[in-house]
């Protein structure tokens, strides 16, 4: 079994890499990525600590594909807004302020 | 409220209050503002005649309800009007010259563009005046004396486009302030003593009181305040300042109002007072030191009216001398009786001066010199208030003067205070100095051959603006055309400077008419100690007047005799010479009164410094530390999202963080 500083590394890149494309970038799809990011580690940190520890229900990874399905189901809702958000304003810049 | 006396006594303060206003209102259309003057004082002395009339038919001593009592709990403030003898008498006495100062100044201010607002400010005052002598109750005395200061502050500085004026109407305003910060206190302690305001309780109260000192420090205090007003020394020096004031407003202030309120109030509070020794020798003092010293100051000056200022100075200190030193039994008679006469006599005199000064163009005794010979017409009256400020029998001077000397003689023999040889000796050195100073103004106006450069140069200093000295270069050879013409058949240069009165109006019948009413008065008001009206027994001591006819006889025979043929005919030339200049200045009072004040100013300074400085800086920190916030705070406020997500997450860390480590 691999050490567990490994995942934990990748968790913590992987959340710093997501906050900063939510914070700094202005592509809307891009902030989505980030966002995406910042979700994927978390359900890295579940899967990780499911492994890790003495339990027999597998919460961990269980909870990790309802994430998986939940965040399916966000991302095509939240593309959607950004579709309709294109249509209205024919562009995606988050940071122009709103009409 | 019912009966007549009462409403009377109602009216006489109401109807001058409301004729200030009304006069106000109307303060632009000369007539009408004259006539409700001359109105609401001639309604006001016929109520004050009245009252006298109904205090006297039914010995009627009321009090009479004004607005009602005030509920303040433990202290009473019935605030009424109190009617008694002394009362009415004064009230008649105080609006007969009222009247006499409206319809003067109908004619004086004839040219002033503010003649209105001169005449309701002196409505206003006589309001003020009449409320001081009818109050029964402390706290309308004192409203009245402050509407009294405020007014004599706006009569003095009535001509304020001269920068004197306004100097003297602040120093007035100043001095009185300063002298009533006491008063209050003393009103304050009788009141709280006694438990109510209302005088006849409050003198109840103290003279069954066994709590002499505390009596005493009050009737210290009040006599700070009396001092003030009635320009006793140390706070003499406003007084002869005052001259700045229109002559009307003079007559009113000197004669029978402002001054001779301390006088009033003294003589209303003289059962208490009279119990107070120290108080009592304080007085003594004082008036001692302001009546000698006055009257050698009027003296020496240079100019008529001052002359008359500083004897005014003199004559109220011998009114509260003999509140000083009248014996219990003998009561505030005769010093009552002198304000009777003083405001008779001194009012005419200020009138006639008032008048002379119009003629001549000048108060100046320069500008004065012959000024009775060349206008006959004013013979009379000046000779009149001239005989009776010098107290020579049987003029109404003479009388009260005899009344104040026997006080103080009875003093000597029954109590023999030290109080009662002080003012019996100043009053016998005043008798003297009156008669010598009289007898100078009477040369001075009467002297044969006026000096015409002098009479020119007084003009010149006279005047303070330079198209006057012009006029006066252009008038050095006078051509016929240019003569006054009151003087066209007698002296031939007499020049028309005063800048209030560019042409000459003969004097209207009214304005004379006051004159000789008060002339009339003066020579025949020592009748009034045959009647009830002042409460003295008709009892005069011929030692005492034999000694006062002597040395009025003695000091005018001196004056006739060191007084120069040539000149101004001025016995001052020759005695006070080129100190006359010191005399102006009243012997330097205003250095003392800078000496004593600059200190208080400096420390005054230092407290405004410490005051903006330090306590301000407090008051001011908390505004600058707010905009500080505000700009912070403004400036987080970038409108760009992601900042504000960088402060939320640094938020969701600290709740993590503190979350993880409390837990």
């Amino acid at each position: 079994m691999i050490h567990l500083w490994l995942p934990l590394a990748l968790v913590c890149v992987l959340v710093g890499a997501g906050t900063y494309g939510v914070i700094a970038r202005r592509n809307a799809v891009l902030v989505l990525i980030g966002v995406e990011l910042i979700l994927n580690a978390a359900n890295l940190l579940f899967v990780t600590m499911g492994s890790v520890l003495d339990d027999v229900l597998r919460t961990g990874h269980v909870l990790t594909l309802f994430l998986i399905t939940i965040a399916a189901a966000e991302m095509g809702v939240a593309l959607a807004v950004v579709l309709a958000l294109f249509r209205d304003r024919g562009h995606i810049d988050l940071s122009e302020p709103g009409a | 409220m019912s009966d007549p006396v009462s409403q009377a006594v109602l009216l006489v303060v109401l109807v001058p209050f409301v004729a200030s206003i009304l006069g106000l209102l109307v303060a632009r259309r000369r007539l009408a503002s004259a006539f409700i003057a001359c109105g609401g004082a001639v309604v006001t002395l016929l109520a004050g005649a009245y009252a006298l009339y109904g205090v006297h038919s039914n010995s009627f001593t009321a009090d009479v309800s004004t607005i009602g009592a005030l509920p303040l709990g433990q202290l009473q403030m019935p605030l009424n009007l109190l009617v008694d003898d002394l009362a009415a008498i004064v009230v008649v006495a105080v609006a007969i010259v009222g009247l006499a100062v409206q319809l003067f100044s109908k004619w004086y201010l004839r040219d002033d563009d503010r003649h209105g607002v001169f005449v309701a400010t002196v409505s206003l005052f006589l309001s003020g005046m009449f409320l001081v002598v009818l109050s029964g109750d402390l706290v309308l005395t004192l409203v009245g004396w402050e509407v009294m200061g405020w007014c004599s502050y706006l009569l003095i500085g009535h001509n304020s486009r001269r920068e004197s004026a306004r100097k003297a109407a602040t120093k007035a305003f100043l001095v009185t302030r300063i002298a009533d910060l006491a008063f209050v206190i003393g009103l304050i302690i009788l009141a709280a003593g006694a438990g109510t305001t209302s005088i006849p309780d409050v003198l109840a109260h103290w003279t069954e009181a066994p709590d002499r000192a505390m009596l005493t420090v009050a009737m210290l205090c009040l006599l700070s305040g009396v001092a003030g007003k009635s320009g006793q020394f140390p706070f003499h020096d406003w007084l002869p300042d005052a001259m700045e004031g229109p002559t009307p407003a003079s007559a009113l202030i000197h004669a029978a109002t402002m001054v001779a309120a301390g006088t009033f109030l003294l003589a209303r509070l003289f059962p208490i007072f009279v119990l107070s020794d120290p108080a009592r020798l304080l007085l003594a003092v004082m008036t001692a030191v302001t009546m000698i010293g006055a009257a050698v100051l009027a003296f020496g000056q240079s100019d008529l009216k001052r002359l008359l200022a500083y004897s005014t100075l003199s004559q109220i200190a011998i009114m509260l001398s003999a509140l000083a030193v009248a014996p219990e039994e003998t009561g505030s008679g005769p010093g009552v009786l002198h304000l009777l006469s003083h405001a008779m006599f001194k009012a005419l005199l200020f009138l006639a001066i008032g008048w002379l000064s119009v003629l001549v163009a000048g108060t100046s005794a320069v500008a004065m010199t012959g000024g009775v010979r060349r206008h006959p017409q004013l013979k009379v009256p000046i000779a009149v208030g001239l005989l009776a400020l010098a107290g020579v029998p049987p003029l109404v001077g003479f009388v009260s003067k005899e009344y104040v000397l026997g006080a103080a003689f009875d003093n000597t023999t029954e109590i023999g205070s030290a109080a009662g040889w002080i003012v019996l000796l100043a009053l016998a050195l005043t008798v003297a100095l009156t008669a010598a100073y009289c007898t100078r103004a009477w040369l001075v106006l009467t002297h044969l051959a006026p000096d015409e450069d002098a009479i020119r140069k007084a003009a010149l200093a006279d005047s303070r603006r330079v198209e006057d000295v012009s006029l006066i270069e252009m008038f050095t050879e006078p051509a016929p055309g240019d003569v006054h013409p009151s003087a066209a058949t007698s002296v031939p240069t007499v020049i028309e400077v005063d800048p209030d009165h560019h042409h000459y109006v003969p004097i209207h019948g009214s304005a004379r008419g006051s004159i000789g009413v008060l002339a009339f008065l003066s020579v025949v008001g020592g009748a009034i100690i045959f009647t009830p009206l002042v409460g003295v027994e008709p009892h005069i001591s011929w030692l005492l007047v034999a000694v006062s006819l002597l040395l009025i006889l003695g000091a005018a025979a001196a004056v006739r005799r060191v007084a120069p043929i040539d000149g101004a005919g001025d016995a001052a030339d020759r005695v006070v010479g080129d100190r006359m200049v010191t005399f102006d200045k009243g012997f330097g009072a205003d250095a003392v009164y800078t000496a004593v004040v600059s200190p208080v100013v400096k420390l005054a300074r230092v407290v405004v410094t410490a005051d903006r400085e330090v306590i301000d800086a407090y008051v001011r920190g908390t505004v600058v530390a707010t905009r500080l916030a505000g700009v912070a705070g403004e400036r987080a406020h970038s409108g760009k999202p992601s900042s504000y997500l960088v402060w939320l997450l640094l938020g969701m860390l600290a709740v993590g963080v503190a979350g993880v480590t409390l837990w």
